[in-house]
């Protein structure tokens, strides 16, 4: 009869399991997807900075701005559950071919609408 | 500048443009195909069409929910409801009209993207939020009811990835959307009314990147990272929260929405939203008068959805719940409640009668599986065939009186035009009272071309659009201080109003008067609710709601009301002249026989108008204001 007492782990370690994990784990098509995701991100945090510093005045392109990021990171999401071959229960019927396709139909719509509102 | 005079209103930007570029392009499309339909009877029968595509749409969506057969029940229920025909009949060129379609459709869209989870769905979902966005304001119960779904499906455990694209782009894209409307601007960003959508969006990543972690980590692990996080993440969003709020970067609920949640706010704090009748708490004789067999079977259908929960029976269960709340707060609502009795009826009845079908056994039963089921038929309660059929009966009996009160209903409340009227004399013959479309032509071609009519706000469209005159108020406003101006203008004593009509440029007044007619919706039973709004802002002070009662405080024409309603300028302009006329068999002169009294100030002058019109059975009465007297010494 074996009692083993573990202390939790802390922070640090369980972040540097996370990330090895992560970068031995994940195919590479879905770490593509995680680049792009972060490029995106910095893209909405800089638009955000921008408008603290400078104010809001053309309202509409900053809001057009940074809806457009957050809407990209979205869909970025959005096309990387649907591609991650774990989740094909979940998503009947839809092909990683068909992810894509309304990836690119729906950044189509995006653009447009944001074309529109950059004023 | 024709309307809302001296003010002039910008039309772009204070009213929803879906209906109108509806009816344009439907026009336009007809006209390419060379069928030259004119604009007006396009207009006049958008309405209906519109209604039969929600047929379709409402089959399509009770068929993803439930069967095809709970589809075709809901379908036909809605084809003929009295709740929703009476805001689509011909003619009604309104928002609702084709409004009631965009919602349903966005719901179906919505209900097609959360179950299958796929992007092109909810970019549909999105692109048809947009076009509801642009038909109504109502748009707001369904940015608000989407995330309460999302948000109950988290609460209960349901929330997959499938939710997680849908709700997301459904959202990201629809919001961008809905700012291309003028009317809608920045709200969606700053306005108390869409931050629960914002705050299930915010909710929605955390949630799901929650779930990815916990997925790639091991349970001890997790809570560590987990405690961390989440506490700072908590404390943050307070924080920003808190201090938006403070700064009034989010303004708070506006009146109209605010009163739903609290109903007595619009009537302690804003007399305006308080006198639209449309704005009333419902009764239940009207409940039941444009629902009828939905009202009994809206809890059955409810108790099925319940029995197989899936995530979009939890939607349509929440829609259910959350309309009839509102339609119990509202009239004007009971629209919006229509589609979804229809849906939960239909899911009742197609049930009820798909467990009842089955029992109903055909008289050619195989004797020779007759003794090894012998054991198996015990357990059954007994003459199951029989009561089958009473059950079929019953319910086909229901569908039928439906149709009949249905189809009653619609032909006696909801299928004369109000502009005509038409009453039955004493001989029994048909009276037409043609007075409002007489006195619009004759304030058309009698008037200048820039003449200025001031009335009542229910007839500002009218005049607009008849008479072709300027006018100070009419139904879409929504200043406030402008309507209050017109109140005390009417309401108060002749030399005081004669000071308010020169502020505003009137040149004509006009008062709808049905005490020679019989016609009740007049304006001197619509009298109290200009005093509330007139007294409502600082220069109506002296117009005090008490002062225009009787001594034993009713609301009195006769020799007992009081001297302020004696002397006010809309008891002068709708008895003028009347304490001569003999109006009923038997009564004295003068006798009002919509209030059923005798008038109290008969005898009296005009001093500051003149009459210019009043129409063949008195109903519309038009006085000219007279000009300052030449030399002043008054």
């Amino acid at each position: 009869m074996v009692v083993t007492a573990t202390s939790a782990p802390s922070m640090v370690e369980v972040v540097s399991r996370l990330v090895s994990e992560y970068s031995t784990r994940t195919p590479q098509r879905l770490k593509l997807i995680d680049a792009y995701l972060g490029y995106i991100m910095c893209t909405g945090i800089i638009q955000f900075i921008y408008c603290c510093l400078v104010g809001t005045f053309p309202f509409n392109s900053f809001l057009s701005g940074f809806i457009s990021a957050v809407a990209s990171f979205v869909l970025g999401v959005c096309l990387r559950i649907q591609s991650n071959p774990a989740n094909v229960a979940v998503f009947k019927d839809i092909s990683v071919e068909r992810a894509f396709a309304d990836f690119i139909f729906a950044h189509c719509v995006l653009h447009l609408v944001v074309l529109n509102f950059i004023g | 500048d024709r309307a809302w005079y001296p003010l002039g209103r910008i039309i772009g930007g204070t009213i929803y443009p879906g209906l109108m570029v509806t009816a344009a392009s439907l026009y336009h499309f007809l006209h390419f195909l060379n069928i030259t339909i004119d604009i007006r009877n396009v207009c006049v029968f958008l309405a209906p069409l519109f209604s039969s595509f929600t047929v379709i749409v409402v089959y399509l969506l009770t068929s993803e929910v439930k069967s095809v057969g709970a589809g075709l029940v809901a379908a036909c229920m809605i084809a003929i409801v009295p709740g929703y025909i009476s805001r689509s009949v011909a003619g009604s060129y309104d928002n609702e009209g084709i409004a009631i379609f965009c919602m349903l459709f966005t719901y179906y869209l919505w209900i097609k993207a959360s179950k299958t989870g796929s992007i092109c769905w909810s970019l549909l979902c999105a692109v048809a939020y947009f076009y509801m966005v642009s038909s109504w304001g109502g748009y707001v119960f369904l940015i608000n009811l989407i995330p309460l779904h999302v948000l109950t499906l988290m609460i209960t455990g349901r929330f997959s990835h499938r939710t997680y694209v849908a709700y997301c782009i459904t959202y990201c894209v629809g919001t961008i959307l809905s700012m291309q409307i003028p009317f809608v601007g920045f709200a969606p960003v700053e306005t108390s009314e869409h931050m629960a959508a914002l705050g299930v969006f915010g909710l929605c990543q955390i949630y799901a990147f929650v779930q990815y972690l916990r997925a790639h980590m091991s349970p001890t692990n997790f809570n560590v990272l987990f405690r961390g996080v989440m506490t700072v993440a908590l404390i943050g969003v307070g924080l920003t929260f808190g201090i938006a709020s403070f700064l009034g970067k989010i303004a708070p609920w506006t009146g109209r929405f605010y009163s739903l949640l609290d109903p007595s706010y619009a009537k302690n704090n804003i007399p305006i939203i308080a006198s639209v009748s449309e704005h009333q708490p419902t009764t239940w004789a009207s409940f039941y008068f444009d629902l009828q067999l939905m009202v009994f079977m809206f809890p059955v259908g409810l108790y099925y959805c319940f029995r197989e929960l899936t995530d979009s029976n939890i939607f349509i269960i929440l829609y259910a719940v959350t309309s009839i709340y509102f339609a119990g707060v509202m009239v004007r609502l009971m629209l919006v409640l229509a589609p979804i009795m229809c849906i939960m009826s239909g899911i009742g009845i197609s049930v009820t009668l798909s467990t009842y079908m089955k029992n109903i056994d055909s008289n050619e039963a195989p004797a020779s599986s007759v003794p090894a089921k012998n054991k198996k038929k015990n357990t059954d309660y007994p003459i199951k065939s029989e009561i089958a059929t009473v059950m079929v009966t019953i319910v086909a009996i229901f569908l039928t009186t439906f149709v009949f009160h249905c189809t009653w209903v619609t032909n006696e409340a909801y299928s004369s035009p109000s502009i005509v009227l038409a009453a039955r004399g004493h001989d029994g013959n048909r009276i037409i009272f043609d007075d409002f479309r007489e006195a619009y032509n004759w304030l058309k071609f009698n008037t200048p071309e820039n003449a200025k009519v001031m009335s009542w706000w229910d007839y500002g469209y009218q005049i607009t659009a008849m008479a072709n005159r300027t006018i100070i108020v009419d139904n879409n406003t929504w200043n406030n201080t402008h309507i209050s101006r017109v109140g005390q203008a009417m309401a108060s004593p002749e030399e005081h109003s004669y000071t308010i009509m020169k502020e505003l440029d009137v040149d004509y007044v006009l008062v709808i008067f049905g005490g020679m007619s019989g016609y009740s919706s007049d304006d001197i039973n619509k009298f109290l609710w200009m005093i509330r709004i007139g007294g409502s802002t600082p220069e109506g002070a002296h117009i005090k709601e008490s002062d225009y009662y009787s001594s034993s405080g009713e609301y009195k024409v006769d020799k007992d009301g009081s001297t302020a309603m004696h002397n006010s300028l809309m008891y002068k302009m709708c008895y003028y002249r009347f304490g001569e006329s003999q109006t009923e068999q038997g009564k004295p002169t003068g006798w009002d026989r919509v209030r059923n009294q005798e008038i109290g100030n008969k005898d009296f002058e005009l001093d500051v108008l003149e009459e210019a019109f009043t129409s063949e059975h008195w109903l519309v009465r038009i006085y000219k204001v007279k000009d300052l007297d030449n030399r002043g010494n008054k």
